[in-house]
């Protein structure tokens, strides 16, 4: 009988201390979201991540997990907060954890400028779930534009528009909307980096007036000119040392970092063209 | 009265586990951490600890924590703390000393590596990490006393004690570019001073620029006299270019001198750094 009661004292021991380290480890989830919710998000990372380190148990793997890449997230840690949520083991979970995960890593991969990963994760989904979430069908929309895919862009912007804009007028005004935004009138005219090039290896600053810069085109036409007549005159007046080096020499500098110049300015504009129609989508795209 | 007895001490224990994690569960942790490549988190977790205990684990940990994060002084210091009876006690103190001579704290790397009490393996690599701070400091005589002349070398070190003689060997065969001579050179030929610096592309360029102002500069004279506006501003022009080429001659010797031993330098650590990696890793 004695040995009965030392065994069952025993037992309760054991029990206990598995049960409270149990409730010491959801205790740190407590925390964990405490800090979260103060916006303490690199301590509620550790917490969360402390959770699963001492978590016996794969059931709340996915909330944590999920919690911490919000964390990341939300400190504009991108490529971690990727690197979390790949984590998840996607074969165990249910398909509204599915969505959610694979709405949050295409959100990442774009955020983190990985555009062919984020879309390698809206085709993941497309394939499993039966439609998009309103945020993916988005993340989708800015993917194409960064891309340059403006008619992919539109065609998906247009079936968002139809889909989310409840009242019919508002949906074809909206559509009248990207229908012009998307126009051929409206999309970011492009500079073809080679064409402005050549332009300027032609004709010193056409390359500068095709970009746009006709103050600068003129005055570099008129600087390289001017380099030009004073080698021809010099040479004329038997000057040939001072043509051939103060004239055709200094010209050939200029024309060179001219042609350098010219591809650094197409690129630069193609760059502020393209971000700025960006913007202009992302922005109506929005307000939807 | 013995059932009271065990009641009250399963309550102290729960209670006491309820309170928090133990050090040993956080140092998991930690060490979790840092396996993830999560440092900065660790660091993190390791300040939490500091001051709390005083643990061999809590400087090494953190230590290898700023090591990974690339702030070498920091990293040293806490590794410097490591104590004798610790099993980190030799990774420690050899990264310390590495530590300090990447950031050219030379006289401490030493004497960290001077403290250390290693057995007949590592006494072989303290000579060598000994013999490339040397050759750091290019201290050719210690470099001479430290360097391993044994022909038995642990095969961790086999490639990089060959390297560093070989680094010896050329630092040692370098004869350091004169800057008054550069100088000299570029006044008597332009752009030679640069060639002798070892920037022959930039040395023919200066002398192309230099050679046909001075062209222009003559034939101005020889056609308009001394007086010309023309002669006057391309006289000014080849000045300006020629002096300028002389001091930019006497600076590349400088910068020429400077990127070699940046060069040696880097090198050196490389040879270095790897050994430790190998055997301790």
């Amino acid at each position: 009988m004695k040995w009965i009661k030392k065994y069952y004292l025993i037992y309760i021991f054991l029990c206990g201390t598995f049960s409270i380290s149990q409730a010491e480890n959801n205790q740190i989830l407590i925390k964990a979201d405490s800090l979260f919710s103060i916006g303490e998000f690199q301590s509620a990372a550790i917490e969360y991540e402390r959770f699963l380190y001492f978590s016996d148990t794969e059931q709340s793997n996915f909330n944590c997990l999920y919690k911490k890449a919000q964390c990341y997230k939300l400190t504009t840690d991108f490529a971690k907060a990727c690197k979390t949520l790949e984590r998840i083991n996607l074969f165990r979970e249910s398909i509204d954890n599915y969505i959610d995960i694979k709405r949050e890593l295409s959100l990442c991969y774009y955020l983190d400028s990985k555009l062919q990963k984020a879309l390698m994760q809206i085709t993941q989904l497309r394939h499993k779930a039966k439609s998009l979430p309103k945020e993916t069908q988005l993340v989708e929309i800015f993917v194409l534009n960064e891309m340059k895919k403006w008619k992919d862009a539109q065609e998906k912007a247009k079936l968002y528009a139809k889909q989310y804009v409840s009242e019919e007028n508002k949906k074809l005004i909206s559509l009248e909307k990207l229908d012009s935004l998307y126009s051929k009138k409206n999309l970011p005219k492009l500079k073809s980096i080679e064409k402005a090039e050549n332009l300027s290896r032609f004709i010193p600053g056409a390359g500068q007036i095709y970009c746009g810069k006709i103050t600068e085109g003129s005055f570099t036409f008129l600087f390289n000119g001017a380099f030009l007549a004073l080698g021809i005159q010099q040479i004329f007046t038997k000057f040939y040392f001072t043509g051939y080096t103060a004239g055709f020499g200094v010209l050939h500098k200029t024309y060179t970092g001219n042609m350098a110049r010219t591809k650094h300015l197409a690129k630069k504009v193609n760059l502020v063209r393209h971000t700025s129609f960006n913007e202009s989508i992302i922005k109506y795209m929005l307000s939807l | 009265m013995k059932k009271i007895f065990i009641l009250t001490l399963f309550c102290i224990l729960s209670l006491n586990l309820l309170a928090q994690y133990s050090t040993k569960q956080r140092f998991e942790f930690i060490h979790h951490l840092i396996k993830s490549n999560d440092f900065k988190e660790a660091l993190i977790e390791l300040n939490y600890l500091d001051g709390k205990t005083t643990s061999d684990s809590l400087y090494y940990l953190k230590g290898w924590s700023l090591y990974s994060l690339k702030q070498l002084t920091n990293s040293a210091d806490n590794f410097k703390k490591v104590s004798k009876l610790s099993t980190f006690y030799h990774k420690s103190h050899f990264f310390a000393a590495y530590n300090y001579a990447h950031t050219q704290n030379y006289q401490e790397a030493k004497q960290v590596l001077t403290n250390i009490q290693a057995n007949s393996n590592l006494q072989q690599l303290k000579s060598f990490e000994s013999s490339g701070i040397a050759l750091l400091e290019r201290d050719y005589d210690l470099f001479e006393s430290t360097r391993i002349n044994s022909e038995i070398i642990l095969p961790a070190l086999q490639t990089e004690v060959a390297n560093l003689n070989k680094l010896y060997t050329s630092l040692k065969n370098r004869k350091p570019k004169k800057m008054w001579l550069a100088g000299l050179m570029s006044a008597i030929i332009p752009g030679s001073g640069k060639m002798y610096a070892g920037k022959t592309g930039e040395g023919i360029a200066s002398l192309l620029m230099v050679g046909s102002t001075g062209l222009v500069t003559w034939e101005n004279h020889r056609k308009l006299g001394i007086k010309n506006f023309k002669t006057i501003l391309f006289g000014s022009i080849f000045t300006i270019f020629y002096v300028g080429n002389i001091y930019g001659s006497v600076f590349s010797v400088k910068i020429s001198n400077e990127e070699f031993n940046h060069e040696m330098d880097q090198k050196i650590l490389f040879n270095i750094h790897i050994p430790l990696r190998n055997i301790f890793n």
